[in-house]
């Protein structure tokens, strides 16, 4: 190697620009976020992710998600996940627009619900704490690691789990009970 | 530091240059006002360090779009941490540091991805050189076709002037594997400009 | 003329009595389609290579209806009870069917076990509580249950697999082709097979994959709680990428796990083995890891 080559490599590199201007303002998306009193809304990491589809079934209305791993999605909206500051450190929820297919479900869960029998009912709301217990988890351990990638990943798929086992639950039940109606 | 600030060939950042005495009284004035959450004073802080921080998100992660991200998620944390801040390292360090955090967040996540058609397209244009003219140019799309490790430890010894052991520090590395990944990235960095016909 | 009436009515009069049991046939399509409904008690599927659909076995006390009825290819079995009268786990049907083997079948029930054989064509199988057993050939194959075991043997021909629980185990032997498990405290077990597509995921069952991955093949698996075992059955040419939070990894194939940084917990992985044409994901929150190959 050229030693005086290499000098000059190093020289240069320390005349590469350090500051450059974003191109366009990136003031205003950051207030908002901050503005919202312990609210800070966290923006494209996930919402890069493409891994969920949130859509609305036209003909009931249900909302429900659905996960694709590789194929590329028909209509995406970025899932939204905020982060709320709590008393204690913070903690990952799923956004508005989540919380309102997840209330969705839940209503209807409860519903079915009541038409299993208790032992069947107690199991689901068993494993439905369970996930609430590693939603909970994980929460903890992105209280110490908010940029943590894997756990970010873990928190939305767990809580993409939560909505599939009362969807699944709730349309099984429900599937399967209406064809004792006809 | 100052050193490296003042042999900057262009300088995009409307705000101060080099750090002056008043301009150091002025920033822990901003501190001091934006961790009790005065946002007017995070405003300030925020335009007197964006140009650095983007400029770092840029060259570390070579595609406009995520350094855009990265550089707002980076912020967003400063806020949210701004209590921890101490003053026992330089404000501009603890920020680069958060933000090299959130690059490196990025970065695993993407590559656990399986579509990865959007930054595969959008990194195909050397946003980078951007700031740089000339061989310098030349110099900066070289850089950001360095394999990840070697361009992280690159862009911030070489180019912002951290020390192998701030720099392992920033990218959770040892020391010596900082050092290994510059001696690789100045390798390929030669080899790739000798390629194109640089002058020594 | 007459002795053969009156044994006819003789006949009549017997099977009135034993007015429980069913055995009930109808002509169908070789490749129609089938759907059964049963809410306790048992479901048992057979693929034939008659052009019938035949059922027999019994029926509950206080069943309120048994339909049986053909719709151009589409047949029709169901098994009513009181709408009030709905979750009553003793009101138990034990059904025998029948079906040409070409056709395809979507049985429901609640707590009834469900167990499908021979049947060629595609499978929706669901169950609140019951055990699901099936066989997979090259056609599709949903399956989904609440607290129900899943099983699937497959005979190593291609096609799609999507297995789903809440807190049943899941088996599949043999399968091909791609495959989705999902249970939430449930253990999963993706044995025999071979696969192009394969994704399993839990929250806190243990994860086991001892099948191959094809060429080109992608493997995705996810857990919070489980512990995650893979064996590779014959060679393997993919990109690694494993992380774990607090879990450990142990990696037959040679590359050691990296701390993922110096202030926090947290193992990453990432290699490439062979000519890394494949891609083999694994995230974990507090699962232990064993990646090796048989």
């Amino acid at each position: 190697m050229n030693d005086k080559h290499e000098d000059k490599l190093m020289s240069d590199a320390r005349r590469l620009a350090t500051r450059i201007s974003p191109k366009r303002d990136l003031w205003p998306d950051i207030a908002t976020a901050i503005a919202q009193p312990g609210r800070s809304r966290w923006t494209s990491m996930l919402a890069q992710a493409a891994a969920v589809i949130l859509l609305v079934g036209a003909s009931s209305g249900v909302t429900y998600l659905a996960v694709y791993d590789d194929q590329p999605p028909a209509e995406f909206m970025p899932p939204n996940l905020t982060f709320e500051q709590a008393s204690f450190g913070g903690q990952y929820q799923l956004g508005p627009d989540f919380q309102d297919a997840r209330s969705n479900l839940a209503s209807k869960l409860d519903r079915e619900l009541t038409r299993l029998s208790p032992e069947a009912r107690a199991g689901v709301e068993e494993n439905l704490q369970l996930i609430r217990n590693a939603i909970n988890d994980i929460n903890g351990a992105l209280e110490q690691e908010p940029d943590n990638a894997l756990l970010q990943e873990l928190l939305l798929k767990t809580y993409h789990q939560e909505l599939r086992v009362m969807r699944d639950v709730g349309g099984l039940t429900r599937s399967v009970m209406s064809r004792n109606d006809i | 530091m100052a050193a490296l600030l003042a042999m900057e060939p262009r300088d995009y950042s409307p705000a101060m240059v080099s750090p002056t005495q008043q301009a150091t009284t002025d920033e822990a004035t901003w501190i001091a006002r934006a961790q009790r959450s005065d946002a007017q004073a995070f405003e300030s802080l925020y335009r007197a360090h964006v140009d650095r921080v983007y400029g770092l998100c840029l060259r570390m992660t070579g595609n406009v779009s995520e350094a855009e991200d990265c550089t707002q998620e980076a912020f967003i944390q400063v806020w949210n941490k701004l209590a921890k801040f101490r003053g026992d390292s330089s404000f501009a360090t603890w920020l680069h540091r958060i933000a090299v955090n959130a690059v490196l967040g990025r970065m695993r996540k993407a590559r656990r991805e399986q579509d990865r058609i959007q930054l595969a397209t959008e990194a195909s244009i050397s946003p980078a050189s951007i700031g740089d003219t000339g061989n310098l140019r030349d110099l900066s799309d070289a850089v950001d076709r360095l394999p990840q490790g070697a361009r992280h430890v690159f862009v911030l010894y070489a180019v912002y002037g951290y020390s192998h052991e701030e720099a392992g520090n920033m990218l959770g590395i040892a020391t010596g594997t900082s050092k290994a990944q510059l001696h690789r990235a100045r390798r390929l960095l030669a080899q790739q400009l000798k390629q194109e016909g640089f002058e020594a | 003329m007459k002795k053969v009436t009156l044994v006819f009515i003789g006949c009549l009069l017997f099977s009135v009595v034993n007015a429980k049991d069913v055995n009930e046939s109808l002509a169908a399509d070789a490749k129609g389609r089938v759907t059964i409904f049963n809410m306790a008690g048992s479901v048992n599927v057979e693929g034939w290579s008659r052009k019938d659909v035949e059922v027999t076995g019994s029926l509950g006390d206080d069943v309120e209806e048994f339909v049986f009825d053909r719709d151009g290819d589409e047949i029709e079995i169901k098994v009513k009870v009181p709408e009030n009268q709905m979750g009553r786990i003793d009101i138990t049907s034990e059904l025998t069917i029948h079906v040409p083997k070409g056709s395809s079948i979507e049985v429901a029930t609640i707590s009834a076990e469900i167990e499908v054989e021979g049947v060629l064509g595609e499978q929706e199988l669901q169950s609140v509580s019951g055990d699901i057993v099936a066989q997979s050939f090259a056609a599709e194959v949903v399956a989904e249950s609440v607290s129900g075991d899943i099983d699937v043997q497959g005979d190593g021909k291609s096609a799609d697999a999507e297995l789903v629980s809440v807190s049943g185990d899941i088996t599949a032997e043999n399968l091909a082709g791609s495959v989705a498990a999902e249970s939430v405290s449930g253990d999963v077990v993706v044995a025999g097979g071979s696969f192009d597509r394969a994704r399993v995921e839990t929250v806190n069952g243990e994860i086991v994959y001892r099948s191959e991955l094809r060429k080109g093949g992608k493997l995705n698996v996810e857990t919070i709680n489980g512990s995650v075992n893979i064996d590779f059955v014959g060679e393997v040419s993919a990109r690694f990428d494993i992380d774990t939070f607090n879990g450990d990894i142990e990696n037959c194939f040679g590359p050691e796990a990296q701390r993922t940084s110096r202030y926090a917990p947290g193992l990453e992985l990432s290699f490439t083995e062979g000519a890394g044409e494949g891609r083999v994901a694994i995230s974990t929150l507090n699962g232990d890891l064993t990646i090796c190959k048989k």
